[in-house]
This record gives structure tokens, C-alpha cells and sequence, in this order.
């Protein structure tokens, strides 16, 4: 046997299960859009072919239970698409509940079968039978894996229709069979059949594992032309298909038996009319289409692996350039500009590689918003904004967490009930927008509801209650929203099973930081919460600013870099300690490293002060000198650095010693705390040398310290510790 | 199962066993090859599918193609046996004729 092909059959198995997931979410997606508008042809057609391909698909791949349980579905829905029955709430409710189960044995092993939930499942048919009158089956036989579609709908009318059916070149190996489809169709009425081989190139040039056979068919059947195509509704990106009517004929009562087919020389005439119709020449008809794939599935591990040893050639080109800048041989040098231009290309195709649309993300969470509404018995509308922003795939796949415990605070603590809306003057049905957009380097994700918005007084109480801030401490609000997000912090008078326990606030912000991205939250009483999400647009490799502080280098991330200034030794005492620079007649403040990172004060004559931008506006943080640009390859720095929050990474230079990745806005947002430290009492000011920190600061400056010892330590060795290198 | 070509002075025979698919398409279409490339005049090729469950479209299109090479070369190719009458009605099911393989 062909190992290649004997080997494919799981693979087609899990092409399938992708496919099929896919075909889930647009599915859940279609219905809960059809609950708005239930008269909605377009979705109903959507549902109905997407549980057709399910069903069609599945029995095709060996999941002929799940096949077999798809089918009262489509059934239900057929007669819904041809106005027999409604989609009503209840239907729509239970076809997602089936969705559930069908994800379930599609995940399973085997057919699926033994994942799923038997008498929920049988529950499931028992209902959508009821719903969609279908008579009760009795034997399994009953439910084909392919079955023809509701015959009795379209009862009526016979018509002859022609139809031309040519595969392409991947139709065999995607794991269709013609004879399989030209079966399907044999149920939907009389089918003449004819072959064609003209296309069937010499021997030699033959592709074993391609069809060059076409077929020119007539049908004559009650069915209309929805159901023809349905027949070959999975293989109609991998196939010719045309489908014509050529005459009515006598009432379905009256219909020709299925085995008396037209005569050949009938489909004979057909083919030469289909012929004439298309003007175009015998031959390779089907090997003449153009492949309608614009997209190839990739397995994601194939990717971060490209990507993995992306990250090592740019580590080694760097330190070629390193190399080719030490030997002053121009050849070398030039051979190394190329290799530094063709590696930087490489690279931003391999990281567009990782970028997707949020939209999968997010258009899960309508279904999320559907149930919990249903539970609590609100009326909750989810808008979407900017499905299609795209940003880092490891990104987008752990965005669903925190998006999701978002949502369940806002439904259950946000959101008002509806008694409570009206008198508040609100429109009953509440709303949770997701949106998502660009900004710089970064990316804005946010969650916002227009329900009672966040009590900061109740939340100050609770916080002094738990011993999380002093009775008197002053803080302003956004500090106070922030407290929600403390470990085990809730405000709830109960808990639920959706929220209450306070701790899925926590796991927002562990994710978004581990991401790292940054939270920030805006609540207006009576009016609504806003939780933004920033995160960084990639989290593999970053174009850098190489910067030196003492015999240290760090990287600071270019995107986020506006421009160098100079500081002289000077300036720097003429400002007497208040760390505020004049760029062209703005006032700057700035954070020295060499302070910050508890060095001798004293540095080189003229310093240089990179301006970033950050959420409090430009800043600047002085380096002793600027070394150049570099593309870095961001590894992460391990759990033991887990706290560590002003520096994202770390990153291998060219002569493989380490160089930390500094966040800019976690360093200034430590630079504002520690000044308020500092107005708040004497000996809080870290700038002013090491070892005079008390409170909270301290741990954050110790565990600092020793990624500065680990950083320092590195230099000059072989390469970085293994945590640098995780 | 699959696909074995066997050689003698006087003919090449190819023997089919099992479900005659894509799955074994490319080592028939190698049998082939290798038959119609080591015709002599006076050597024949044989094509045994007694044993054959079943055979699909690949297993066709190729059977059909070294059937008109061999005519245009004027070497003598022809079954050995009949085709199982259940895989002879699945091809005409789908307008493919066994007769008219090495016709």
C-alpha cells in the first residue's frame, strides 16, 4: 500500500476535524444571528449547508455517528429553508446545544461517539424531531450518512437537469470519491451517466492520485437545484461544477422510475449541449481551472517552528555582523549587510505569517453573551468591533480567558436587571461591546458595558476591609478601579456560578501581564465599565534600540522610541534632582537607568535620553549610550523573573551575552509610583541609591537587582543561563 | 493485497488483490510502466483482477491508459480472468466500462 496515502487518512481526519470546527463557529455564529432575525433566507441557507457539510464530510471521514446525529438537524432545517416550519428560539436553542455535542465527538477518537452525551444527545434529537416533525426513527439504518435530502418538500415537478462534473486535481486527495457523490445524486431521482476520459494524459504523465475522468450527467427529480449542489457542497471548491435545467416534466406522482434512466444517446445530446454552452474545447476541462485555493492550512507547531529557527538566524546573523564588523574585510562586510537585509525581510514575513484576525476570538464570545443573558434572565445585546484586527497568533489564542471572565463580570455584576434598567431610565436590552484596534506597536482590546459601572467607594471599603490599602490612604480612582484586580478581590454580596469568587479578575491580570500587555479600567457610575486590554502586537521578535548603562546593554523596544536627545553632565545637576529635560521647548521627564538601576550616579560628560511615548505621555529614559538597532529575538526570562515587571525579556546579542528587554511604560509607571513614594515620606526615593527603599517597592527592586546580577553575570560567557533560553 | 507484476520471457503479468484504489494507484501505475516498457513482440501483458474487490476511478484511468498505449504500440494486453462482477457494476455505476479497458 502507498505509505503516503495510508498515512494521509488521519491526516484527512483531522483536516476534516479543523474544517469542521471552523464550520462550528460559523454555524453557532449564523444562529445566534438568525435569533435577531429569524426570517433570515441567507442564514437559514448558511446553517443548512454548514450541517449538510458536517454530516456529508463526517460520514465521508469515518464519523458516521456524529454524520448520523447531524442529520435530523439538517433535516429540521431543510424544511425551515423550504418555509415548512420556523426557526423558532426553541429550535435555534437546541441546534446549539447540538453543536456542543458534535464539537465533543469531533475531538473523540474513532467515530466520535463514546465523547458525546448519550441521552443529552438523544434528549437533542428527540426535541428537534418534535420541533421539526420528523416521524421518530427507529432503526439506525434510518439515518444514512449520506441521505438524501427532505424529498417530500419538493414534491411536485419532476425536471431533467443537466449537470457537468469535472474534479480537480486535489479532489481525490482530500479524500472525495466520485463514485460517492454520483451515488448521493442516484438518491435524489434518474440519473444518466456518462464518463469522459478525454483528459486522461499518457501513461507516464499520469498523477496516480488525481481524477481525470469527467462526468456529464442528467438527472430528472423533484429536487430542486439547492439540493443538487448540496451533494457536492464539500467538494465544490476542488471540482468544475455546472448545473442547468433542461425541461419540467410530468407531476412527481407520475415520475419515471429511478431505474428507468433516459437513454444514453439522452445524455449523450445533454453533454453536447453542455458542451456547446461552455465553447470551450475537450480535453483537460478540469486540470484547465484555475486551483480556487488562495489559502493553505498549516499546522500551527510547523509555524512556531519556522518562526523558532527564524529566531536563530537572526541571533546568528547578528553575530555575523558582529564578526564582519571586527575584521574590516569589506567583502565580508557586504556579504553581511545582504545577510542582515534578506534576514530582516524573512522576518516580517514570518511574523505576518503569525498574525490573525481576532474575530474567531471574539465572535465566540456571542454565544457566551447568548447563554449567560438566557440564565440570568437579562437582555443583552454584544456588539463587535474590529474582528479584524490582526495581532500575534499566541496572542489571540490566549485572549480567550481573560475576555471571557470580562465578560461574565460584566453580565453578572455590570448589567443591570432589566426592573433595575427601567427605572434607572435605560433601554431594556443592555449592551457589552468588544472592540479592538491598532495603536503604535500595540494593540487595544477592550470589553465595555453600559450597565451600573463600578462603585469605587464600595471597592475602597472592601480593599481597607481586606487589608490591601491603609484606612487613610489617598488614591485616586483609577488606582481604586486597579484594586479589582487583587488576587481573590470581590465586591459581590454572592457568589454565582458565573463570577463572585473574585478571582477571575486576578487571572486577567496575570494573563494580559504574562502577554505583556497592560490593563487599564474607566467606570462612570450609572453608565458603564470599560476595561481596555494592551498588548503588544507580537511576542516573538521585535525591532530594538541597543542601549548601554554602566558595563550593562539593554534593548529598548524601537517602536515605542520617538527620538535621542542629549543630556550633558551639566544639565543633569542644573535640574537638581527633578529629572525634567527641555525638548525644543517641551518639558520632558526623564528616568536615569543608571540611578533607577541603582549604579554609580556618576556617568559619562553627555548622556543620551531616548524619548518614549507611553499611556502617560513622552518621557525620556536615559542611557549612557546608544549602541545601534537590532532585531531581537525576545526569550523569555523564566517563572524565577516572573515578577520582575519592568523588564518583558531578554535576548541574545551577537558576541551571545545577554541583554535585557526593558518595558517602558512599566518603567515609568515605577518611576511615578516611586516619586509619590518619595512626596509621601523621606528615604522613598530609589534614585537617590540603593538600599533606602521600604514597602512595597523593595521586592520589586530587589528581584530587579538580580536580573541585573544574572544580566552582568552573563556577559562575556558562552551564552545565558537556561531560563534565558526558555 | 495491492499490486505485483510478474515477469517471465514470454509475458508480464500484473496481479491485482484487494481494493484496487488510490491508495495503490502509484504502484500500479508503476507495474504498468514497467510491463508496457519491457514489451518485446510476441510478449504479452496479462492483467489478473480476479482477486480484485474493487477498483475505483484511479485504478481505471490507468488500467484504460496503458490499454490504449499498448494498441498504439501493437502489444498484446488483455485480463486474465474476469473482473469480480461487483467491481465491474460499481465503474458502470459511474459510466465505466470494464469491456472497454484493453478493447
Amino acid at each position: 500500500m502507498n505509505k503516503t496515502i495510508a498515512g494521509n487518512a488521519e491526516q484527512f481526519k483531522q483536516s476534516f476535524r479543523e474544517e469542521a470546527r471552523e464550520i462550528l463557529a460559523d454555524l453557532e455564529s449564523a444562529l445566534l444571528e438568525l435569533h435577531e432575525n429569524r426570517g433570515d433566507k441567507d442564514l437559514i441557507g448558511r446553517i443548512f449547508r454548514g450541517l449538510h457539510t458536517i454530516k456529508g464530510s463526517g460520514a465521508m471521514f469515518g464519523f458516521e455517528r456524529l454524520a448520523a446525529f447531524v442529520h435530523d438537524l439538517e433535516t429540521a432545517f431543510d424544511r425551515v429553508r423550504n418555509g415548512r416550519i420556523e426557526a423558532s428560539a426553541e429550535l435555534i436553542d437546541v441546534t446549539l446545544s447540538a453543536l456542543d455535542q458534535i464539537a465533543a465527538m469531533l475531538e473523540a477518537a474513532g467515530d466520535g461517539a463514546a465523547a458525546a452525551d448519550a441521552a443529552a444527545c438523544a434528549a437533542i434529537l428527540e426535541k428537534v424531531r418534535r420541533l421539526a416533525a420528523i416521524e421518530e426513527m427507529a432503526a439506525p439504518e434510518r439515518k444514512p450518512a449520506i441521505a438524501p435530502p427532505d424529498l417530500a418538500m419538493n414534491a411536485g415537478v419532476l425536471r431533467r437537469w443537466r449537470i457537468h462534473f469535472a474534479p480537480g486535481p486535489e479532489l481525490m486527495r482530500c479524500g472525495a470519491n466520485p463514485a460517492l457523490l454520483l451515488g448521493e445524486l442516484r438518491t435524489l431521482g434518474a440519473l444518466a451517466v456518462r464518463a469522459s476520459l478525454d483528459a486522461v494524459p499518457p501513461l507516464a504523465e499520469i498523477d496516480p492520485e488525481r481524477c481525470y475522468v469527467s462526468w456529464d450527467l442528467e438527472l430528472t427529480t423533484a429536487a430542486g437545484v439547492e439540493a443538487l449542489r448540496d451533494v457536492f457542497i464539500f467538494v465544490e471548491d476542488a471540482c468544475k461544477l455546472e448545473i442547468a435545467p433542461e425541461s419540467e416534466e410530468a407531476p412527481a406522482a407520475e415520475a419515471t422510475p429511478v431505474a428507468a434512466a433516459p437513454p444514453f444517446s439522452e445524455a449523450d445530446r445533454t453533454a453536447r449541449a453542455l458542451e456547446e454552452k461552455r465553447a470551450v474545447s475537450p480535453g483537460r476541462r478540469s486540470s484547465d481551472k484555475p486551483d480556487s485555493a488562495t489559502s493553505l492550512r498549516v499546522p500551527a507547531a510547523k509555524l512556531d517552528r519556522f518562526v523558532d529557527l527564524v529566531g536563530e538566524l537572526v541571533t546568528v546573523e547578528a553575530r555575523l555582523g558582529e564578526l564582519a564588523a571586527q575584521s574590516g574585510d569589506p567583502e565580508l562586510a557586504s556579504v553581511s549587510e545582504e545577510v542582515e537585509r534578506l534576514t530582516s525581510a524573512l522576518r516580517e514575513s514570518s511574523m505576518n505569517l503569525r498574525m490573525m484576525p481576532i474575530r474567531s476570538t471574539f465572535e465566540k464570545f456571542r454565544r457566551l453573551v447568548h447563554d449567560l443573558a438566557r440564565d440570568l434572565g437579562k437582555n443583552v445585546e454584544l456588539t463587535i468591533e474590529g474582528a479584524d484586527t490582526e495581532l500575534d497568533k499566541t496572542v489571540v489564542e490566549q485572549l480567550g480567558d481573560p475576555l471571557m471572565h470580562l465578560i461574565r463580570n460584566s453580565m453578572d455584576h455590570g448589567i443591570e436587571p432589566a426592573a433595575e434598567r427601567a427605572t434607572s431610565g435605560k433601554p431594556p436590552t443592555a449592551t457589552i461591546h468588544l472592540a479592538a484596534r491598532h495603536a503604535g506597536a500595540q494593540v487595544q482590546v477592550s470589553v465595555s458595558d453600559d450597565g451600573r459601572g463600578i462603585d469605587s467607594e464600595a471597592v475602597r471599603r472592601r480593599a481597607i476591609e481586606r487589608g490591601l490599602i491603609a484606612a487613610d490612604a489617598q488614591l485616586t480612582e483609577a488606582q481604586i478601579f486597579h484594586l479589582i484586580f487583587e488576587p481573590g478581590f470581590s465586591t459581590a454580596q454572592q457568589v454565582t456560578d458565573l463570577s463572585g469568587r473574585g478571582v477571575g479578575m486576578d487571572v486577567v491580570r496575570q494573563k494580559v501581564e504574562s502577554l505583556r500587555g497592560a490593563v487599564e479600567v474607566a467606570s462612570r457610575r450609572g453608565e458603564g465599565t470599560r476595561v481596555t486590554l494592551e498588548l503588544p502586537l507580537t511576542m516573538a521578535i521585535i525591532d530594538g534600540l541597543l542601549v548601554g548603562v554602566g558595563d550593562g546593554c539593554f534593548v529598548l523596544p524601537l517602536a515605542s522610541t520617538l527620538e535621542c536627545i542629549e543630556l550633558t553632565r551639566e544639565e543633569i545637576v542644573r535640574a537638581n534632582g527633578k529629572h525634567i529635560a527641555n525638548v525644543r521647548g517641551e518639558l520632558v521627564p526623564y528616568l536615569r537607568l543608571r540611578e533607577h538601576f541603582g549604579l554609580p550616579p556618576e556617568g559619562p560628560a553627555i548622556e543620551q535620553g531616548m524619548v518614549v511615548e507611553t499611556g502617560a505621555g513622552r518621557c525620556a529614559l536615559v542611557v549612557d549610550r546608544v549602541i545601534g538597532n537590532c532585531q531581537t529575538v525576545i526569550k523569555s526570562l523564566g517563572r524565577f523573573y516572573r515578577h520582575v515587571q519592568t523588564v518583558s525579556g531578554a535576548t541574545i546579542l551577537g558576541n551571545g551575552s545577554v541583554a535585557l528587554i526593558l518595558d517602558p511604560e512599566r518603567l515609568m509607571q515605577e518611576a511615578v509610583r516611586e516619586e509619590a513614594r518619595n512626596r509621601a515620606g523621606p528615604g522613598l526615593n530609589r534614585c537617590n541609591g540603593p538600599g533606602k527603599n521600604h514597602g512595597a517597592g523593595e521586592n520589586r527592586l530587589t528581584q530587579e537587582s538580580e536580573v541585573q546580577r544574572a544580566a552582568l553575570a552573563a556577559q562575556g560567557s558562552a551564552g545565558p543561563d537556561a531560563g534565558a533560553r526558555t | 493485497m495491492g499490486v505485483a507484476l510478474r515477469q517471465t520471457n514470454d509475458a508480464s503479468q500484473i496481479v491485482l488483490e484487494g481494493p484496487i484504489d488510490i491508495t495503490v494507484a502509484a504502484e500500479l501505475k508503476t507495474a504498468l510502466v514497467e510491463a508496457l516498457a519491457a514489451a518485446t513482440p510476441g510478449k504479452k501483458i496479462g492483467v489478473a483482477a480476479e482477486a480484485a474487490v474493487s477498483l475505483d476511478v484511479t485504478a481505471y484511468q490507468l488500467l484504460w491508459a496503458a490499454g490504449r498505449e499498448a494498441k498504439n504500440a501493437g502489444v498484446a494486453i488483455a485480463l486474465d480472468g474476469a473482473i469480480p462482477e461487483a467491481a465491474s457494476r460499481a465503474l458502470a455505476e459511474i459510466g465505466l466500462d470494464t469491456g472497454a479497458l484493453f478493447s
